[in-house]
């Protein structure tokens, strides 16, 4: 065969071949042995700069990235890092791993792939994940549908328009992140023939393997052989290989530019902007550090793959180093080890797990009336309240913000005021109730939050004029406070009326009635108080106090629901039972402030709302009018003339008072 | 009679919970129709839709007002007995007032700079004004006309020449349609247009062009005008004695503190496009030989004169930069500050007093069982 003909075969062999698992590669021979968990620290803490402009550790950056392909934040056993680093490292070793995620099944249709998949010999006709070796037949038409999607606005695409689209982004997203190394393999066949070229591209008989670095680095000397060529007819045989070889390194980089691994720093102090390793070894070849930086990614790649953890470590290190001094003004950079850590700790997650402990005890203390459990909630009670607090801690340090910078953060600033306050009642009253209530409510939320997670990066960057301000910071803190303080009433409200129905006795109803209004009351002062200040943050920003924002409606909602409450029981326009329902609804007022008003899409605060959210959202709600229908056709029953005088249909026997 | 109606808990009730039902509606009807129709159909008006018979937020807000005022001299004799109550009610009662002084007397408006760019003049987004020039040099006096103040068939009369104009069509947000084949006789378009084409409004005011065409009278051979608010230039009228005078229809400016735009700069978070900062240097004209540089930056306004200025935009895509700021004078702005503080305090009072109240009772209960 030509030399030359057999370089332009190459051409299009050595570019696929980072790109399907059908051909023959040579990135995935190498051994692979577990790697240690020093090893795995040492990368978790990696700079990366992610798309909304924050640099966070590889640790968080390959969460988001699972996430966004997945909707998960691992894959099975392995960590979103070990899935991230066996994609880089092993590009074709994760083809069949079911983690894309296709919310819609009409697009695995329109692709003419099958909507079941065989996992290891089984089918699973319900996953809505599949692998890239089970979606690639359908890339073809899959990226047919995304470009005809792409061309309709994206407010008028239709679901699995949409979903087309996002599946399409996700596949190109995992592809390029298996090529981020692929240009430190050699180039599989190819085969130097001409004395010329080769002594262009230093090669001996004792080369081994030619990397494509290695064509790169030497494509200086390529074109110098073709200088003097005039045309094509009269290209020597050299000059054709020459030739060859040069269009291949061309096409190859054209590929390989600005993968989205965003590693290295192009210039100190500077530009702000990251580069991935193949662009820091080829685009500014004048700035040593940097190329130097990219060889030791490159060696870190290869360390990696020989199992060499100790020098894995050391070059992450140096990596990191590198990073941190060239971005020394950005203060997220030196704190990646820290994130990664707060990471690790997964303080919200244990959390969740105790307050679960607490929430039985109480339970247990509620229903039985027994003071030893009682006390004994209060242990897991106080470590998971430690947790949550030490994990807020950590958030407020590591983004040098309030805790409430987005939905993620007030549910878990929600739930630590909601516990807070429940202590404080449990402290004041000692029946258990406290406690129950309070488990209760941070392990809802704590829930919520690890769902909102999905949405993206927790600690994301905020808009200029979300950045810094007194008024916007107290303003949010208050009104997060008056959502706990109403929510929490709101759930005294539903024991209030639980109790009622069980014919608890007199004194109960009474006190849990006192309860429900201290906290209703405390919840309609953070809540006027955070208003307002929201009205003082806008008149601070952008001079005007009031606009009727559907958020600030949506706060106000609270305001005048609870006063009215309020209002009508002071009157006697309602009665216990109607203070009851009335608090129970604040609960709805409060959900709808909180999540409702982001449905709308309009004005100043519509941040990340999700269909799960979205569904979230509505079931409360009937549930929640359910609820009180039903407690109120029960309650009528039970208090009306036709029973009055008999004993209780409802209850055959009270209980035994448990307060 | 009245006043106890007024003064009724019932009525607190009512209106408590008719302006929930008007925040939902309100906040839904924002989804199709934007923020500012919401506004004018259910916050600001006395009545829905300003002609429904159900009360719009500002008789709601109205009557709430009287029922605070007048439960004072109901119900508070002893309301030395409840300072909570009473000094949350008098934050509120400052609170409305002071809603209602900034929505009667409050000024927002805008200054749009291009650097290296000064001016004394912030413009409305909203308003609009017939204005005549006797000159058009730099510095100059003008008259003005506010269109929201005019009506059809209204007369305009300018002190500085003879020329009266009368109303004959108004258009709130049109286009103009250009002459056919010749110019009408009598008719002056600084646009060359020969009539108007209403278009529905917008649900974005700022968006809406007004259109106005004025009889004339007191001119030579002029004897209409069709001013549209896209008119590049005003249209240039010759009056009976020779002298010129130019008329034309733009947004209604208001005189501010004169200021030059210095330098813009904006800045993104890395590698996005997320704004990070973006900040407008100004230098200040504040007399002779008086001049101060400022930066108006996200959450640092300037504060001058009784104006207050915000950056509030920018478009970098030019070659030479362009900084907007939102400008607002508003004499009231800090009641409802005031009024905040004085609310939650009493809030917090009152319900720590009630709770107290309550907790000493069931302990007297319980001491007594």
């Amino acid at each position: 065969m030509k030399p030359a003909l057999s370089v332009l075969i190459l051409i299009l062999g050595f570019v696929g071949c980072s790109r399907g698992p059908d051909s023959e590669t040579a990135i995935d021979s190498s051994p692979e042995t577990p790697p240690p968990a020093s090893a795995l620290k040492s990368v978790a803490e990696l700079p990366v700069l992610h798309g909304g402009g924050r640099v966070m550790p590889l640790d968080t950056f390959s969460r988001l990235v699972l996430l966004q392909i997945s909707g998960r934040r691992s894959y099975g056993e392995e960590s979103a890092l070990e899935w991230m680093m066996q994609v880089l490292m092993y590009p074709d070793r994760g083809l069949d791993d079911v983690i894309f995620l296709v919310e819609h099944p009409d697009v695995l249709s329109d692709m003419n792939v099958p909507i079941t998949q065989e996992v290891e010999g089984k089918a699973k006709p319900s996953t809505r994940r599949f692998s890239y070796n089970h979606l690639r037949p359908g890339l073809g038409e899959l990226q047919l549908l995304a470009g005809r999607a792409r061309n309709i606005p994206e407010d008028q695409r239709g679901l699995v328009e949409k979903e087309a689209v996002r599946l399409f982004e996700n596949i190109m997203l995992y592809d390029q992140f298996r090529q981020t190394f692929a240009f430190t393999q050699s180039v599989p066949g190819i085969e130097i023939k001409t004395p010329e070229v080769r002594e262009a591209l230093e090669l001996t008989d004792e080369s081994g393997p030619i990397r494509f670095l290695h064509l790169r680095e030497h494509t200086p000397q390529l074109i110098h052989l073709v200088e003097d060529a005039t045309d094509s007819e009269s290209l020597t045989e050299a000059q054709t290989e020459a030739f060859a070889v040069a269009r291949l390194v061309r096409q190859a980089e054209s590929h390989w530019a600005e993968l989205p691994l965003p590693l290295l720093p192009e210039a100190p102090h500077g530009t702000d902007h990251f580069l991935a390793p193949y662009d820091a070894l080829t685009k500014t070849m004048q700035d040593q550090d940097l190329v130097n930086a990219g060889r030791r990614s490159l060696e870190l790649f290869e360390a990696w793959r020989a199992g060499n953890w100790q020098e894995v470590e050391t070059l992450a290190g140096d990596i990191t180093a590198f990073t941190r001094a060239r971005m020394d003004h950005l203060r997220e950079t030196a704190l990646t080890g820290f994130e990664a850590r707060f990471n690790r700790a997964n303080y919200f997650g244990r959390a969740k797990v105790f307050y679960l402990f607490a929430f039985f005890l109480a339970l247990g203390s509620v229903v039985s009336g027994s003071d030893l459990w009682r006390k004994m909630a209060w242990v897991p009670l106080a470590f998971g309240l430690l947790l949550h607090v030490v994990g807020l801690g950590w958030r407020i340090y590591l983004t040098a913000r309030p805790p409430v910078t987005n939905l993620y953060g007030t549910f878990l600033f929600v739930s630590l005021v909601c516990v807070l306050l429940a202590i404080l009642v449990e402290v004041l009253v000692k029946n258990g109730l406290g406690l129950f209530v309070g488990s209760l409510i941070a392990v809802m939320f704590i829930f919520l939050a690890e769902r909102y997670i999905a949405t993206g990066d927790t600690m994301g960057k905020v808009v200029a004029v979300l950045a810094s301000n007194f008024w916007l910071s107290t303003h949010v803190l208050a009104v997060t406070t008056g959502y706990a303080g109403v929510w929490i009433a709101g759930v005294f409200g539903h024991i209030w009326l639980i109790f009622k129905l069980l014919g608890k006795d007199k004194d109960t109803l009474k006190l849990v009635q006192l309860i429900m209004e201290g906290l209703l009351g405390f919840g309609l002062t953070f809540a006027f108080l955070g208003t307002m200040l929201g009205g003082v943050w806008a008149d601070q920003s952008w001079g005007r106090f009031w606009g009727w924002d559907p958020k600030e409606n949506g706060a106000l909602l609270i305001v005048l629901w609870t006063a009215a409450v309020y209002h009508a029981r002071v009157g006697g326009l309602i009665k216990e039972k109607g203070m009851a329902m009335g608090a129970v609804a604040g609960c709805i007022t409060v959900m709808v402030a909180w999540l409702g008003v982001n449905l709308l899409s309009v004005g100043l605060h519509s941040y990340g709302f999700t269909d799960t959210m979205l569904n979230l959202f509505v079931g409360y709600i009937a549930v929640e009018l359910a609820f009180m229908a039903v407690m109120g056709v029960l309650l009528y029953l039970k208090e009306s003339v036709f029973l009055s005088g008999s004993k209780d249909p409802l209850v055959s026997e009270p209980p035994k008072p448990a307060l | 009679m009245i006043f106890r109606f007024l003064s009724s808990i019932k009525l607190t009730v009512v209106c408590l919970l008719w302006l929930t039902v008007l925040v939902i509606w309100g906040t839904i009807y924002q989804v199709d129709h934007g923020i500012y129709k919401a506004q004018d159909f259910f916050f600001n008006p006395l009545f829905l839709f300003k002609f429904t018979p159900l009360p719009g937020g500002m008789l709601v807000l109205g009557l709430l007002f009287l029922n605070l005022l007048t439960s004072f001299f109901v119900h508070y004799q002893a309301g030395w007995r409840m300072p909570g109550l009473m000094l949350t009610h008098i934050g509120l009662i400052m609170l409305l007032l002071g809603g209602f002084f900034t929505r009667i007397s409050g000024i927002e408006a805008r200054v749009r700079l291009l650097e290296g760019q000064g001016t004394n003049m912030a413009f409305s987004l909203t308003e609009w004004e017939i204005y005549q020039v006797t000159e058009l040099t730099q510095y100059r006096e003008v008259e003005a006309a506010y269109v929201h103040e005019i009506g059809k068939r209204d007369r305009i009369a300018f002190e500085d020449s003879g020329i009266q104009l009368t109303v004959r069509e108004l258009q709130k947000n049109a286009t103009g349609l250009p002459a056919q084949d010749q110019r009408v006789p009598g008719l002056v378009s600084p646009s060359g247009f020969a009539a108007l084409q209403p278009l529905k409004k917008d649900k974005e005011p700022f968006k809406n062009i007004p259109g106005v065409r004025l009889q004339v009278d007191g001119a030579k051979e002029v004897q209409e005008l069709l001013l549209w608010g896209g008119d590049a230039l005003p249209a240039k009228v010759e009056q009976e004695d020779g002298t010129m005078v130019y008329i034309g229809l733009r947004r209604r400016r208001y005189e501010i503190p004169f200021m030059r735009l210095l330098e813009f700069e904006h800045t993104y978070y890395p590698g996005s496009r997320v704004p990070k900062d973006f900040r407008s240097r100004v230098e200040l004209e504040l007399g002779e030989d008086r001049q101060r540089s400022v930066d108006i930056y996200m959450n640092h306004p300037l504060r001058l004169n009784g104006w207050t200025f915000f950056q509030h935009s920018f478009n970098a895509e030019q070659e030479t930069e362009m900084s907007e700021f939102a400008a607002t004078r508003n004499f009231g702005r800090l009641i409802p500050y005031w009024a905040t503080g004085i609310t939650s305090l009493g809030l917090a009072m009152h319900f720590l007093q009630v709770q107290w109240m309550q907790l000493q009772r069931m302990k007297k209960k319980e001491a007594s069982a």
